[in-house]
């Protein structure tokens, strides 16, 4: 997910993107319609024509199982529409599929979580550079998330904590105690009650599917 | 709704951190490729799948709410969200399969959506 405003020529630009029906190293292609440039929809940066070498904003969505977001965000909008596929190219669906991990992060520097790692160590404390990262697991629903674990430009370090009474999937910060919802990355007791962690560019992966297009990245926890 | 940060900076920092990763186990930085060599890897190493918007791009698509989401959305089925700007929005991974490519808005901002 990427912010379509970009700067030309001292310009704010807001872009609208098309499919241009064209295959690059198996990433699809899109382009826009005010200046025809050629984008990479997976990396963001432009390729081809007057923008070449631009590169889009990267927004950090997230892949949840829906009745986990609508839990963490019950006034969301949603695309209601019928589906037609429970997969696509080179991302999951399910593990019908194989065994999942979650990428986080972008480029060579993308890091892989195996699922069978999270669920042995539930909290996951890390770098993936740029950035210092805590990846958390979701053993019901078979889901994880990434958050940058920085606040007010210090790293904090988490550690599970017991769930709650409506079972909400907690952890703890190291340094201030606060207690903080793993899904949704908000602060709800101690000293930094109502803070967030942001979250950061994570997409579940069947492993395997992974190892193939990130043939030189890190599986966690190797260097 | 609780109130989400938007950060655009933090994340603008982020980007600029990242080198390109080409599928296929290929990978180049970004900013070490002139615009020339860009061109000529675009043009090497792509070719024509489909017609151009062969895949319905959308724009601006209406929005349910929650319940309406319900009646089609299985509960452990995979969506793509994002929350930002305090508002929050939500893609079926099994529309974006259809659909790839969305043209929308987050609390003002345009924004894209692809699988």
């Amino acid at each position: 997910m990427h912010s379509r405003i970009l700067n030309i020529e001292g310009k704010k630009t807001t872009l609208e993107f098309g499919h241009e029906g064209v295959l690059y190293r198996q990433s699809f292609i899109m382009y826009d319609k005010q200046t025809d440039s050629k984008w990479n929809h997976s990396t963001g940066l432009a390729m081809s024509g007057k923008l070449a070498g631009r590169e889009l904003e990267f927004l950090p969505s997230r892949v949840m199982r829906w009745e986990s977001w609508k839990k963490i965000y019950p006034s969301t909008r949603v695309l209601a529409r019928e589906g037609r596929f429970d997969f696509m190219g080179t991302y999951v669906a399910d593990d019908h599929y194989g065994a999942l991990g979650l990428s986080v992060g972008l480029g060579p520097k993308a890091k892989l979580y195996p699922f069978e790692t999270l669920l042995r160590e539930e909290v996951v404390n890390d770098r993936v550079e740029p950035q210092d990262v805590v990846i958390v697991i979701d053993r019901h629903r078979k889901q994880a998330v990434a958050f940058s674990r920085n606040v007010d430009g210090k790293p904090l370090t988490f550690k599970s904590a017991a769930a709650d009474k409506e079972k909400t999937l907690l952890m703890r910060d190291e340094q201030t105690g606060t207690l903080w919802e793993r899904l949704s990355g908000r602060a709800v007791k101690g000293k930094l009650t109502g803070r967030e962690i942001l979250p950061t560019i994570s997409v579940p992966w069947v492993v395997e599917r992974w190892k193939q297009i990130y043939s030189d990245g890190v599986i966690y926890p190797g260097r | 709704m609780p109130n989400t940060a938007i950060n655009y900076r933090a994340l603008i920092g982020i980007v600029l951190g990242f080198t390109l990763l080409l599928a296929g186990g290929y990978s180049v930085s970004a900013s070490s490729l002139t615009k020339d060599e860009l061109e000529r890897e675009y043009r090497s190493s792509s070719m024509r799948a489909v017609a151009r918007d062969a895949f319905p791009v959308l724009f601006n698509p209406t929005m349910g709410r929650v319940a309406d989401g319900d009646k089609i959305i299985r509960p452990n089925q995979w969506v793509i969200g994002i929350a930002m700007g305090g508002e929050a929005k939500a893609y079926p991974v099994a529309v974006m399969g259809f659909h790839e490519l969305i043209n929308d808005t987050l609390a003002g901002h345009p924004i894209t959506v692809c699988w």
